[in-house]
């Protein structure tokens, strides 16, 4: 039996040591976060315990790296979602948390992905102006603001945003739109 | 800019282009109180305006969606996302300063670690990532304080090979590895973030390397 599968098991049988050291490397990927996060740190550590338990127990640690690079992972996964959270200005109620013993079929991963792939392919087209207008209304600017700050009047920032607007669905249609070799192919008219 | 109040009413009236262009800062919830009634109040009574607001949450959705953050933690500490491939990923984070930031963030956590390649693997995929400056400093005092408790394998600092870059050798007293080769010279990449280079599998040692640039202010 491996070390980590050893170190598995011994968690799993709720081996005090075993638990600290666990918590251990919890707290150590904690260190980046600790000043944004800083109140929320406890009840994060429990959260991620009980979840990487719920995990190991349905064996959904694939074994891809070490125990510890796992457990390190699923930590800076779970503050990168509260940051983003946060910055958001959005509360996750008990309901909202994603546990392990609630995650999405095949399916709906699949599809997810699929979605965020597309995104991303959206936003590596657009203009960089168009990114840097996005990025602001991400942050929460109000228009008066951005306006400000890029030196433009208020109706030609709003002019703008909304070319770029229409710009990211185009570019989404474009990604779905068949190849321009099929047109005209003798199964299609 | 609003057209005035109807002091009679005390309403704002607005018009559909009007609408249409405030559609944005509605979504991002950063109107005024009397801005965003009026704009609900006109939404309420016009169905086009209320296609174009689907159709700015779904731009919303386009533009703003970033590199899941299991898939940034697992490219951050090296393990193969199974979400979204690497290419996709570097990509994006050439784009976006926010990725970024969060990669930087998972990868200044201080522990560095070595993970012994105990076969011969090819050397195609390789990643390097660069440390501003401050992170130099954070990621020297992290090693230090590791160094100082001991149990880790013994690191040796190389000779920067520029003015502004310094690198961080593992020894070869790692279990299994092979004696190092001289350090890369390779142009640093495009983006910016803090991290550790892992090199070497040709020779099944695992040779960990982090370049520093000062380009990049902290998050």
């Amino acid at each position: 039996m491996s070390d980590d599968a050893r170190t598995i098991a011994r968690l799993l049988a709720g081996d005090a040591e075993t638990v600290e050291l666990t918590r251990s490397w919890i707290r150590s990927a904690f260190e980046p976060y600790r000043r944004r996060l800083a109140q929320e740190l406890e009840d994060l550590e429990q959260e991620i315990l009980l979840e990487l338990t719920q995990a190991l127990r349905g064996d959904r640690f694939q074994r891809r790296s070490s125990l510890s690079t796992y457990v390190r992972t699923y930590v800076h996964h779970k503050c990168i979602d509260r940051l983003r959270a946060g910055a958001r200005r959005e509360w996750l109620s008990i309901d909202d948390l994603d546990l392990p013993s609630h995650s999405p079929s095949p399916l709906e991963q699949l599809a997810e992905t699929e979605r965020t792939e597309v995104a991303l392919r959206v936003f590596e087209e657009m203009s960089e102006s168009c990114r840097e207008l996005w990025r602001m209304l991400e942050q929460g600017l109000r228009y008066r603001e951005m306006s400000r700050r890029l030196g433009v009047g208020e109706g030609a920032l709003r002019a703008r945003v909304l070319r770029c607007r229409k710009r990211a669905l185009e570019l989404r249609r474009k990604i779905f739109a068949p190849p321009r070799n099929e047109i005209g192919s003798p199964t299609t008219k | 800019m609003m057209p005035d109040r109807d002091a009679a009413t005390d309403t704002t009236a607005i018009d559909c282009h009007q609408a249409v262009e405030f559609l944005p800062w509605l979504v991002n919830g950063s109107l005024e109180a009397g801005e965003d009634r009026a704009l609900r109040d006109h939404l309420d009574a016009c169905e086009s305006c209320r296609g174009e607001l689907g159709e700015t949450v779904e731009a919303w959705g386009l533009a703003t969606r970033h590199i899941p953050s299991l898939a940034l933690a697992e490219f951050a500490l090296g393990v193969a996302p199974v979400s979204l491939d690497c290419e996709r990923i570097e990509r994006h984070l050439a784009a976006c300063p926010s990725c970024r930031g969060e990669l930087g963030l998972i990868q200044s956590d201080g522990v560095v670690d070595f993970e012994i390649a105990r076969t011969r693997r090819p050397a195609a995929r390789r990643r390097r990532r660069q440390l501003p400056a401050w992170r130099e400093w954070a990621l020297a005092a992290a090693v230090a304080g590791v160094l100082a408790t001991g149990g880790w394998t013994l690191l040796r600092l190389g000779p920067a090979p520029s003015p502004t870059a310094g690198h961080l050798a593992s020894g070869s007293n790692l279990e299994g590895a092979e004696p190092l080769g001289p350090p890369r010279s390779e142009p640093p990449r495009a983006f910016h973030t803090g991290g550790v280079f892992s090199d070497g599998f040709e020779s099944g040692s695992v040779v960990v390397w982090a370049e520093f640039e000062t380009d990049e202010p902290p998050i």
